[in-house]
């Protein structure tokens, strides 16, 4: 700035009149001492014209914070302790919050990449008092009635998805596909990056392909558009390439296959597929649930179908969700929320605990910011000047935080359950860097704030008593952070402590199954003589004749649905005392075949399993589970009851129980064991075995190790055969867990940090509250007080703080845990027995916490504490 | 702090006086912030002592708003020492300022006189 005078200057200027007033007084005749003397008199406060002449000065502010942070600098690295403790506490902190923030952003808040993403819903539904699911998928009927009556969508599509076996030339694997009406592309305004788009006179014979694939398997080749490949069982045209963001549903699906979707094909009251709509500019959820509710109940009418369904209807709402909720779900939701919770809370123990060591430095120093102040130091400068110290101290923490982050959230993000859609974006990015440094400056405002009001209130007063005036004001609000960090520390110990219990149940529960030694994998075997059941249950009956043949194998089974892999479908079953035109009751079913109850360590309760005979060639046998046979005759023996089998077009097809075993979990480790019919392999209906693709399961203590030998059985016998889904028990057992033990791991982690930080925070409270106390404690020890009447009371005063917070934390986290419900596992979110530990815990600690410095108190020499002052 | 008779008036002037008497001062010729000083108390009887501490952020805020102008020179006995002048915006603001004081100790005895007010004369 031109024009602008420096500080040196102005001080020289005040030099030389100090030298010509001296030189003016000795001419009077004073002595040169006197004479200097009384200039410096006349001339008045020096350093407040200092101040005075800086006020006026442009800029002065920022110069003057710039000689603040030098200043600050130079005593921070005086105390290079206190330096490391408070920049890696909040480095930890920060870094914390910042890569939790990082993956919130990426995987809840960034929206889809599809064109007006917030007018995108999931159409899903819900039938109180039916035997549907709370929340359902909705079948093609709904999709056609909503897609030709609705006035509030602008689009709608439905798809499913699955896996099928592509195979290019030489080149076969199992891939994941989706299975959509021609409108997804309309519906999500996505557009191919080459070639087109199905339309409605394509038929089924055409598929879109992923850029992925396209890279991977035709090395970005336009000439792959209009050629033809197998898909399963059938040769589909390549007629587009989507762009690379386009992942729909998931990551991992590269194969688009058009599903025409008939009229004729509609099956009243089959539900389970994704339907997704995009809603009319200015569109509601409410409206659309409305007028989509409104709209189903003409379904009967217009469909027909068994009386269930007309109940059903009877009951339903319409629910629309936005999209993006439903692609990452509600316990993926929950969880990321719930973690970026707990390191935000760990961010404000650190930011106390950076505080109360700032607030202890800042005592050593009360009688220096009464001088400053008594010189004429504006209150302003030295707040100024604290808050400039902690700044020095949040930014090379929020430097260290972003390394720190681009160390661990790929760790992070690897560690994660699979199937997170959008995690893999996590990282780095803008948003997360600018998050991290508004995290530095309200960190600098927050730990800088309380030293800097006590530097502006520092005076006169204070300086001449050594600062024990505010000693008293000062220890209400540090006992104020113990108290809070107290209270903030046991919610999180308390969540820990939930959903360690919750893993710890979930770990031991009996899923109705061996999860050791098992090993399973599914093969698509594609020839030309397996063109009926009985042909094909032989096929398999030989191949697990082979499997038994691998030395350590027990026993070989085959499965329609592995538990814990894939879902199991549900069918409806009516026993002989209900009415003719009962629509029956919903029950899952599953194909078996081989010794699949032995080699799963299933128990048989009553009668017997399948013979192999019956496990291969259609007969009327049935084996029921557990819960099955309870709902089904509560009060007889089931063996030898008949069930009858009602088939989507009303056609009932009789069977014979002649067997139970125990209910497993099927789906889900964490709902309870599933009523289950299952029936021999080949299937109910002539054309059942068609459609499964059953996973062998092989009981052997190497089941860890079979994979190399699996796949050399299965290229002897089918050489064109993918194989795939190849897993040991032990692994999909994990896999259903993972989402919970990564939370609860993430979560220990956290807490645990949090409560060593709260540890250290009171220990810091306490020992310097004794410090300051040094010469009362002498005075009373010289007066007599016992050495253990100072601990006592030390300890008593410690302690009654903790208490107050144990206090103040249980009845938050009574509050606050059920937001932990989705993750819990068979453990009530306000389990007394758990409450009372952790609040223990927390109360040992600031006990122990608070003998230290009391040992520290009462060896306190009286004599020396006294001299000390 | 007890103050006795005989003690001259010492930095309490009226707001802004200290800018008109430094102004007052340099209009006569260039001075430094000592001399500036001295002859505001030598011209005033030994009545004003210009307390020192306000002089100079005065000298500074008149810099500022670019009515005098200060440059590094040599004293009388060989010092160095900071000269100040006026600038020709200086001596404008010094015509008002001149004004404007005029009118206040006008206005001002006329309060201070003895006897009624002329309008309710």
């Amino acid at each position: 700035m031109f024009g602008r005078r420096s500080q040196e200057d102005f001080d020289a200027e005040v030099r030389a009149h100090l030298e010509l007033e001296t030189e003016r007084l000795r001419a009077q005749g004073l002595s040169p001492a006197e004479a200097e003397r009384v200039a410096r008199r006349n001339f008045g406060n020096v350093a407040a014209a200092g101040d005075r002449f800086r006020d006026v000065q442009p800029f002065a502010w920022a110069e003057g914070f710039g000689r603040d942070l030098r200043h600050a600098w130079r005593a921070l690295l005086r105390t290079p302790g206190f330096l490391i403790t408070t920049v890696s506490t909040l480095a930890l902190a920060i870094g914390a919050v910042a890569g939790m923030f990082s993956v919130v952003n990426a995987v809840l808040v960034q929206p889809l990449p599809f064109p007006e993403p917030e007018r995108l819903v999931a159409l899903t539904g819900t039938a109180p008092g039916s035997d549907q699911p709370e929340r359902f998928d909705l079948g093609a009927d709904f999709y056609l009635q909503y897609k030709e009556h609705s006035k509030l969508l602008d689009g709608i599509t439905q798809l499913d998805s699955g896996t099928a076996t592509l195979r290019v030339d030489t080149r076969v694997e199992r891939v994941r596909m989706a299975w959509p009406t021609y409108d997804l592309y309309s519906t999500l305004g996505v557009r191919p990056q080459l070639g087109r788009l199905p339309v409605p006179e394509d038929g089924e014979g055409v598929v879109v392909i992923s850029d992925q694939l396209w890279t991977s398997w035709f090395g970005r080749d336009p000439s792959v558009i209009g050629r033809s490949y197998f898909v399963s069982d059938d040769m589909k045209q390549v007629v587009g390439v989507m762009p690379p963001e386009f992942r729909f549903p998931n990551d991992e699906t590269v194969l688009w296959i058009a599903n025409p979707m008939r009229l004729e094909q509609v099956r009243p009251g089959q539900l389970g597929a994704l339907t997704v709509a995009r809603m009319k500019p200015g569109v509601t959820l409410e409206q659309l649930d409305q007028e989509l509710t409104a709209l189903s109940k003409e379904l009967p009418a217009r469909f027909g179908g068994p009386p269930s369904y007309a109940r059903l209807i009877e009951s339903h709402r319409a629910v629309a969700v936005p999209l993006l909720d439903r692609m990452v779900g509600s316990t993926a939701r929950t969880s990321l929320w719930l973690l970026l919770g707990a390191v935000s809370l760990a961010l404000l123990i650190a930011c106390a605990n950076v505080t109360n060591l700032f607030l202890v430095r800042a005592e050593g120093r009360v009688s220096d910011l009464a001088v400053r102040r008594a010189l004429g130091a504006a209150p302003a400068q030295l707040v100024r000047s604290q808050l400039a110290e902690a700044l020095l101290v949040a930014v090379p923490a929020g430097l260290l935080a972003i390394c720190l982050s681009a160390v661990t959230l790929p760790l992070f993000v690897a560690a994660a359950p699979q199937g997170l859609p959008r995690l893999g974006a996590a990282g780095l990015d803008l948003a997360t860097v600018a998050t991290t440094f508004g995290l530095v400056l309200l960190c600098a405002l927050v730990c800088g704030a309380a030293p800097a009001l006590r530097a502006a209130s520092a005076n006169l007063h204070s300086m001449r008593d050594g600062g024990r005036a505010a000693t008293a004001q000062r220890h209400g609000f540090r006992n104020g952070l113990v108290i809070g960090q107290t209270a903030l520390a046991l919610v999180l110990l308390i969540g820990a402590a939930l959903l360690l219990q919750s893993f710890n149940r979930l770990r031991n529960v009996d899923p109705g199954y061996d999860t050791d030694g098992l090993y399973t994998f599914q093969f698509a075997p594609e020839q030309p003589h397996l063109t009926d059941g009985p042909s094909w249950g032989r096929m398999h009956a030989a191949f697990m004749e082979r499997l038994r043949t691998m030395p350590g194998v027990t026993a070989v089974g085959v499965v329609n649905n592995i538990p814990l892999d894939e879902a199991t479908s549900t069918a409806r079953f009516r026993t002989d005392t209900m009415a003719e035109d009962d629509s029956g009751t919903l029950l899952a079913r599953n194909f078996t075949g081989g010794d699949y109850f032995r080699a799963m360590g299933i128990d048989l309760l009553q009668g017997r399993a399948f013979t192999s005979d019956e496990a291969f060639t259609p007969n009327s046998n049935v084996v029921v589970s557990w819960s099955a046979a309870q709902q089904l005759w509560p009060r007889e023996s089931p063996l030898g009851q008949s069930l009858r089998h009602v088939l989507g077009d009303n056609t009932v097809l009789p069977f014979t129980v002649v067997g139970v075993v125990e209910d497993v979990k099927q789906d889900d480790w964490r709902e309870a064991g599933e009523a289950v019919v299952y029936f021999p392999l080949t299937g109910p209906t002539p054309t059942s075995w068609r459609l499964s693709s059953p996973a062998y399961v092989i009981k052997s203590p190497r089941a860890d190790s079979l994979q190399g030998e699996v796949r050399e059985h299965v290229r002897q016998v089918a050489p064109e055969a993918p194989v795939y889904r190849e897993y040991t028990m032990e692994f999909l057992a994990r896999r259903s867990t993972v989402e919970l033990s990564f939370t609860m791991l993430t979560f220990a982690v956290v807490s645990g940090l949090t409560l060593l930080l709260a540890a250290v925070g009171l220990y810091g409270v306490l020992s310097s509250v004794v410090s300051a106390r040094t010469r009362e404690i002498g005075v009373r020890m010289a007066l007599g007080a016992t050495p253990g009447a100072v601990r006592r009371q030390v300890v008593s005063q410690g302690t009654r703080v903790v208490v107050i917070g144990v206090a103040i934390g249980v009845a938050a986290a009574f509050a606050s845990t059920r937001y932990l419900g989705a993750l819990l596992y068979e453990v009530k979110a306000t389990e007394p027995a758990l409450f009372l530990l952790t609040s223990g815990f927390m109360v040992v600690l600031g006990v122990l916490a608070s003998y230290m410095p009391a040992r520290r108190a009462s060896s306190v020499d009286p004599v020396v504490s006294l001299r000390s002052e | 702090m007890p103050t006795q008779d005989a003690q001259p008036t010492r930095g309490q002037l009226l707001q802004g006086t200290l800018d008109l008497l430094v102004l007052r001062i340099l209009a006569l010729g260039s001075h430094h912030g000592h001399g500036i000083a001295m002859a505001i108390q030598a011209r005033s009887g030994n009545e004003l002592l210009v307390d020192h501490g306000s002089l100079y952020p005065a000298l500074q805020r008149l810099e500022s708003r670019k009515w005098i102008r200060g440059e590094w020179g040599v004293s009388e006995n060989g010092r160095r020492a900071r000269f100040y002048s006026l600038t020709a915006a200086g001596r404008n603001q010094f015509a008002i300022e001149t004004g404007r004081w005029n009118r206040l100790v006008e206005s001002i005895a006329r309060v201070m006189s003895p006897g009624p007010t002329p309008e309710g004369a």
